[in-house]
């Protein structure tokens, strides 16, 4: 890991009506852009906040390169920030809205309107430097606001929930320039959201938050394929989670119980084998396979059940199989043009290598 | 604190004169300025039938004036709200009238009331009972308040959102239940505030009833001033002012907190 | 679409009859006769001209827009501080304030003139007169200036000023810079409807007012007393068009939104 940019020490903050963060640690290195996710009121806005200087932090301390920022106040920290609704200012131009952070900085007004003109055109709006915000769409106004936030070159950039308000498509558009924006520049970020898809697109590093507290932290691919936490699997909704009733460790290996009476192998790696408190296990490790009344039952493995729901994902069929013989949901992801029909009573299958023990 | 000036303002003039106007409705009302301490400005008011017809007459107007205002707003403020067609000159007609001064527009009033009489009498039709007296008071308050409480209706109603009324119809509900159980809801609050302030502007008007009453509708207010303006001594006049003030604000502070649910 | 479907029948209507009255001085103020009738008989001016020659008129006329500034400078300059307390911040007392505030628009007028009347004769050795009727006037002039504010004021996303101290704007520079050219039209709204409050003012100003010192309502009223010529017709005339004015800067600036919306007075 390369030297800490961004370091977040201990930081806690407690609202008197209830809410907050505690005893936050995180850092990052410069360039990298960390995604803070997780579901509202996880506290996830509130260290943002709290990085940004807009809320004092009660405990720990924030550094930023070489500087200790905790009691610095907003202005000075050298921070851009993002709004969830944008907040540009309704009286000011896209210009001079992109030109104010510039102004306070004394910049002088040749360059300011250099600058300006290239953080506009950065964001593809050089042509509406004289609109005012009400003039502009959603996702042009969420434009001028990045622009706004990049052209002071600050240290550091947050984003509370930047694309949120906006339609589908457009949000897929901005965050890919987003990302692309991130790169050329080399700015280092924090990224709060609740999407799942705008954490794995635009995160290096993500840290996933509930009740205050960071659960699990890692790299978007190891967060998706393996999560370590029953809330972070649930959260991603990445498979289906069941509840352990035992453990019993076996020539290396650990047989598992869940509540529901099925039993996995699983070999006996990564979490504590105490530890373990549920099972996920995957949409992709289950297999399904059409009811054969030849093939003999109770063949290891394979579990009879019927298809309850059929979910049309982007490039798949997310299926719900009800177990027969367990009280039980699975989800399998299917390829779609399998032709899988409600009602179908199915073999399944599962991949015990895929399974995930989890905290 | 940002709010001190206007706290302490408000205790200075508006706090510490109403505390001299109970002081003065207790002195004697045969010394003039404020002096003794004596309960003879309130039994004086309150054993004399005229001063009871007064203060009930007072009332009276008060009351069916707001009423009247209230139930002819309420209908402009949802035109206003839901057909804006025109809607500078129907806002126009709500603020143009603030331009004018009470007198003028009384003035005004009075004469077209004296032109439509006149036209009526040329038909050999019967005149318009509308000279110096309640009638004619109300009318002018009417016309009066009708701004206010209109404007006050329309504040809450635009924050009613046309597709609840629409959501509404598409349940089934014929109009008049829209009206009364989606639109007079909305309304209410409006409605309410509303009447907190015309009912203070009516029952505390001099202006009006001494004008278009032609000086043959005696309320409190008037009595009031003449009170104070001839006589030179205060404690009849606040005694009134005290009493009236304990008939309104009642009122007043029981139509807010209806407001506020 | 026809019209009517656009605006309702009994609006227009309603609209013309609260319009009718100021017609109809305008009507009488072009009469030539010596009363006051409408339709008018013919048109002459000779009675604006006999308005802007009565110096009685004009003087009143001078002091009622010299008290009407300065009641309106008062309930702005205590408004505008106090809108801010009760929109931003959340702090004890809140409801004090608010009660303070709005109190003089919930009791009856007479009993403030009559209140302000033995205060300042009695209590204190100022006596009746133009100082008097001025903090009057601003006593109904300031929670009708913040009613205005305050509805202004809760449309003004906070998050502004957040966001431009992140854009390294002290906190100060960021009130100013931000909120405050937004607070404009408010304060115009607010302004425009405690002017209009105190020039138009008659139930305060009755009781306060010293012989020889009269504001325009009072000096009106006086008159019809005992003349009822298109003097005082020729000289609301004047005002209404004069009043007209400021209608159509009070829309052009956006503050009739918020002079409706706060309620008015």
């Amino acid at each position: 890991m390369s030297t800490p940019y961004l370091t977040i020490d201990r930081v806690g903050k407690r609202y008197p009506q209830g809410g907050g963060v505690d005893e936050i640690d995180l850092s990052i290195p410069r360039g990298a852009m960390l995604v803070l996710l997780g579901p509202s009121g996880s506290g996830k806005t509130t260290l943002l906040r709290t990085i940004a200087g807009l809320v004092p932090a009660d405990t720990g301390r924030i550094l930023l390169g070489d500087r200790d920022i905790t009691r610095v106040p907003v202005a000075r920290r050298r921070v851009g920030m993002v709004f969830q609704t944008w907040a540009l200012f309704p009286h000011m131009t896209a210009f001079d809205n992109v030109a104010f952070g510039l102004r306070m900085q004394k910049v002088p007004k040749a360059e300011l309107t250099t600058r300006v003109e290239e953080a506009l055109a950065l964001v593809h709006l050089e042509d509406f430097a004289a609109r005012l915000p009400r003039q502009l769409s959603g996702g042009q106004q969420q434009r001028v606001a990045l622009a706004r936030a990049i052209v002071t070159r600050p240290d550091l950039l947050l984003f509370d929930e930047p694309l949120s308000s906006l339609d589908h498509r457009i949000r897929l558009e901005l965050r890919s320039q987003l990302r692309q924006i991130q790169h050329q520049l080399g700015l280092t970020g924090v990224y709060v959201t609740h999407d799942h898809s705008e954490a794995l697109a635009l995160g290096d590093d993500i840290a996933v938050m509930d009740q205050g507290r960071i659960v699990e932290r890692g790299a978007p691919h190891a967060i998706f394929t393996r999560p370590t936490t029953r809330f972070t699997a649930e959260f991603l909704s990445t498979g289906t989670v069941l509840d352990v009733v035992s453990v019993h460790p076996r020539d290396g290996q650990a047989e598992v119980v869940t509540a529901a009476g099925l039993r996995f192998v699983l070999p006996r790696t990564g979490t504590d084998l105490e530890e373990i408190t549920a099972l996920s296990i995957p949409s992709r490790a289950i297999r399904v396979e059409p009811f054969d009344e030849a093939a003999p039952a109770g063949t290891a493995g394979l579990i009879e059940g019927e298809v309850s729901a059929v979910e049309y994902e982007q490039a798949s069929l997310l299926c719900s199989i009800r177990l027969v013989d367990h009280p039980v949901i699975l989800k399998s992801i299917q390829p779609l043009e399998r032709e899988i029909g409600l009602g179908d009573r199915v073999r399944v299958w599962c991949n015990e290598d895929q399974v995930l023990p989890l905290r | 604190m940002l709010g001190l000036p206007l706290v302490l303002y408000a205790a200075v003039l508006f706090l510490v004169p109403l505390a001299i106007v109970i002081r003065a409705s207790l002195s004697d009302p045969n010394v003039f300025g404020i002096s003794g301490l004596t309960w003879v400005n309130y039994s004086n008011f309150l054993t004399h039938a005229y001063y009871w017809q007064v203060l009930l007459r007072t009332l009276l107007i008060a009351v069916v004036s707001v009423a009247a205002t209230a139930l002819l707003a309420v209908p402009y403020a949802y035109g206003l709200a839901r057909r804006p067609a025109l809607r500078q000159l129907q806002l126009l007609a709500l603020f143009a009238p603030l331009l004018v001064n009470q007198v003028v527009r009384i003035f005004g009033l009075q004469i077209l009331i004296n032109s439509v009489n006149r036209g009526l009498g040329g038909l050999g039709l019967p005149k318009l009972p509308l000279t110096y007296n309640i009638a004619a008071v109300v009318l002018g308050e009417l016309i009066f308040l009708f701004p206010y409480m209109a404007v006050s209706v329309f504040a809450s109603l635009s924050r009613l959102d046309v597709t609840v009324e629409e959501a509404a119809a598409t349940l089934g509900a014929p109009r008049r239940a829209i009206v009364w159980h989606v639109i007079l809801p909305a309304c209410r609050p409006g409605i309410a505030a509303g009447s907190v302030l015309t009912f203070a502007s009516a029952s505390g008007a001099y202006l009006v009833p001494q004008m278009m009453g032609g000086g043959k509708v005696t309320t409190v207010p008037v009595l009031i001033y003449n009170d104070v303006t001839q006589g030179g001594t205060f404690g009849s006049g606040a005694a009134a002012a005290v009493i009236l003030m304990l008939v309104v604000i009642p009122a007043m502070l029981y139509s807010s907190t209806r407001a506020a649910r | 679409m026809s019209l009517t479907r656009r605006v309702s029948i009994y609006n227009l209507v309603a609209a013309a009859i609260l319009i009718l009255p100021l017609l109809v001085v305008i009507g009488v103020s072009v009469n030539p006769g010596q009363y006051s009738v409408f339709p008018p008989d013919g048109f002459s001016l000779r009675w604006f001209s006999n308005a802007f020659g009565n110096h009685q008129f004009l003087d009143a006329l001078r002091l009622s827009l010299e008290i009407a500034l300065g009641a309106t400078a008062i309930s702005l300059a205590l408004a505008v501080p106090a809108s801010l307390s009760l929109v931003r911040w959340r702090f004890r007392g809140r409801s004090l304030v608010r009660v303070l505030a709005i109190g003089p628009l919930a009791v009856p007028e007479i009993l403030l003139g009559l209140g302000l009347l033995i205060f300042f004769t009695n209590a204190l050795p100022l006596g009746a007169g133009t100082v008097p009727i001025v903090l009057g006037h601003a006593l109904v002039g300031t929670p009708i200036a913040l009613q205005v504010l305050t509805a202004n004021l809760t449309q003004i996303d906070g998050v502004l000023e957040e966001a431009a101290q992140t854009l390294g704007a002290p906190p100060i520079t960021a009130f100013t810079k931000v909120t405050l050219p937004l607070m404009v039209p408010g304060m115009v709204g607010a302004g425009l409807l405690s002017f209009i409050f105190s020039f138009d003012n008659v139930n305060i100003s009755l009781f306060l007012t010293t012989p020889g010192e009269s504001t325009l309502p009072v000096q009106m009223y006086s008159y019809l007393n005992y003349r009822s010529d298109p003097t005082v017709a020729a000289m609301s005339t004047a005002l209404v068009l004069f009043g007209l004015v400021f209608f159509v800067v009070a829309n052009r600036v956006g503050a009739l939104r918020f002079m409706a919306s706060g309620g008015g007075r």
